[in-house]
């Protein structure tokens, strides 16, 4: 099988779970696709490579994370509009999607964190990673996990997550 | 709130993703093409790879079964792509629009005019986005619909005979519009905050799929009839075809015939990809064409190894040979040697990009051919 085969096996395989990390990461629909199109892209030239790894996923998170803090270190953080320009029909599936008040709780106290302290507490508490691991993934010191994680814990406790202290290391 | 429950929470957030668009790896090759283009070659040559990415078209899926393949010899002289289709639409570089956006093609309206979207800027930077219908023959854009939301995504687009359907992606959700073909008499069709996985449009009505909680088809009127749920289509998703599919492309339905067709996987294949009119599979003794029941199975008769690249069911044979099985017909893009290759499809038709190389480099101009069942 070919390495172009085995690019578009993997897109295909994992391109949805590359989405539902990127929206994670940057908190709304359209820089999650642009975040994942451009880190595949840039993976895309380096996939022979790549692919000879153990972990060709973690590879891309790692891109995605960095990509994802560069890009808000260049630009301006943008509150995104919902509105639409007319009136919409009304779709059953908006009430199938509505998460519950726990999840509510977490997103909005997710959009009060910079980019650095969110991209540490998905890797922590949504991929599971260990601090080394988070190290290896954002290119980063222990300390400086550490740090990040503390304050962005005081984050989440300031803005209502309750009792957070719990998962403290 | 415990650790335990953080953890639920972003699982459960996560689960409101996008789903990613059809055509991603299409986007993704477009887009790493034309990074290593920008190494290499002229501004003009990054144009002409985002129309390798956009482009898709309307053509009416098949549904032919035929009773045998057609596979004819390979002739000395093989016909070129424009003597075995001639209705196809074979385009060079996308010019930039009069106001400097960056192009896409996003479908084909008939064989001289092509779907163009174009946006300055992007993501949260989006100044302005248009759709365009481009001339091929002329070079000329026209005006379809401006001054669209220019931090939306426009994601699909379907050309039908008169009528263009799109699908948006905003921040707070997906629409789902349609206009006439000359951009008047656009109208919001629904929204939706899930995913929205392709549309199809057939006569009056809309086709689309949603993947949350599960894979659904709904169906519409362009007189915004209430939004209605097919039965008998869960877990299928439509793809721009007339034919909705599972996720491994192993059962097929026909969104308005009801028609079902089931892949039978032959005993020792080791590779079977389908589109709804035929299988391509591969056992230890070659490659084969089968119909999807399983039925005349056929040795493919052309030496290497065949892709199926999709759409109405094309096949790229070695030597970069198009081959459509169902009719018969062989072609080639190009009599001198071919580089940067990229073919995909959307809806039912297939884009196939190429370039000439001329003294053992690749430096000529980037063609695209759209080519749908009937051309």
């Amino acid at each position: 099988m070919g390495d172009d085969r085995l690019f578009a096996d993997f897109v295909r395989d994992r391109g949805a779970a590359l989405y539902r990390y990127g929206f994670l990461l940057t908190g709304n629909h359209h820089d999650a696709d642009d975040l994942v199109q451009e880190a595949l892209i840039k993976v895309r030239s380096r996939w022979t490579r790549v692919v000879r790894q153990d972990d060709p996923t973690g590879y891309v998170r790692t891109t995605m994370a960095r990509l994802h803090v560069s890009w808000w270190r260049r630009r301006r953080r943008e509150v995104p509009s919902a509105a639409l320009p007319e009136e919409p029909v009304v779709d059953r599936e908006l009430d199938r999607v509505e998460g519950s008040a726990q999840a509510a709780r977490v997103w909005a106290a997710l959009a009060l964190l910079p980019p650095g302290q969110r991209a540490v507490v998905v890797l922590r508490y949504y991929e599971h990673l260990s601090d080394p691991e988070i190290c290896a993934v954002l290119g980063i010191s222990r300390g400086t996990v550490r740090s990040q994680v503390a304050r962005a814990l005081d984050k989440l406790r300031a803005a209502g997550v309750a009792k957070l202290e719990e998962v403290t290391s | 709130m415990s650790e335990a429950d953080l953890r639920d929470a972003m699982a459960e957030i996560a689960e409101r993703a996008p789903v990613p668009p059809a055509d991603l790896l299409e986007r993704v090759e477009a887009g790493h093409r034309r990074q290593q283009r920008k190494h290499t070659v002229t501004a003009a040559f990054c144009a002409v790879l985002l129309v390798a990415a956009g482009g898709w078209v309307l053509s009416r899926p098949t549904d032919r079964v035929v009773d045998a393949f057609q596979l004819p010899p390979l002739p000395a002289n093989l016909p070129l792509i424009t003597e075995t289709w001639p209705a196809a639409t074979v385009t060079g570089a996308l010019p930039r629009p009069p106001d400097g956006q960056d192009p896409i093609a996003m479908g084909r309206i008939d064989q001289r005019h092509l779907l163009v979207w174009g946006r300055v800027g992007r993501g949260s930077a989006a100044a302005r986005s248009t759709l365009w219908n481009y001339d091929v023959a002329a070079e000329v854009y026209r005006p379809m619909a401006k001054d669209l939301q220019a931090r939306a995504v426009l994601t699909t687009v379907m050309v039908g005979d008169d009528t263009v359907v799109r699908v948006e992606q905003f921040d707070g959700g997906i629409a789902i519009s349609y206009s006439l073909v000359d951009g008047s008499h656009m109208v919001r069709l629904a929204r939706t905050m899930n995913g929205v996985a392709g549309i199809f449009v057939d006569g009056r009505s809309v086709y689309w799929s949603t993947t949350l909680p599960k894979p659904l088809v709904h169906r519409m009127t362009i007189s915004r009839s209430p939004i209605e749920d097919l039965i008998g289509y869960e877990g299928l998703t439509v793809d721009g075809t007339a034919w909705a599919r599972n996720a491994d492309s192993t059962r097929f339905k026909h969104l308005v015939t009801g028609e079902e067709r089931t892949v039978v996987r032959p005993p020792g294949a080791d590779e079977l990809e389908c589109v709804a009119a035929f299988c391509l599979g591969h056992d230890p003794t070659g490659w084969f064409l089968q119909h999807t029941d399983g039925s005349e199975r056929t040795k493919l008769p052309y030496p290497g190894t065949p892709t199926l690249i999709g759409g109405y069911g094309l096949v790229l044979l070695a030597g970069n040979v198009l081959l459509d099985p169902v009719r018969g017909k062989l072609g080639i893009a190009a009599r001198r040697s071919q580089c940067d290759v990229v073919h995909t499809s959307r809806g039912g038709e297939v884009i196939y990009g190429w370039r000439e190389s001329a003294g053992g480099r690749c430096a000529g101009n980037y063609w695209t051919a759209y080519i749908g069942a009937e051309d």
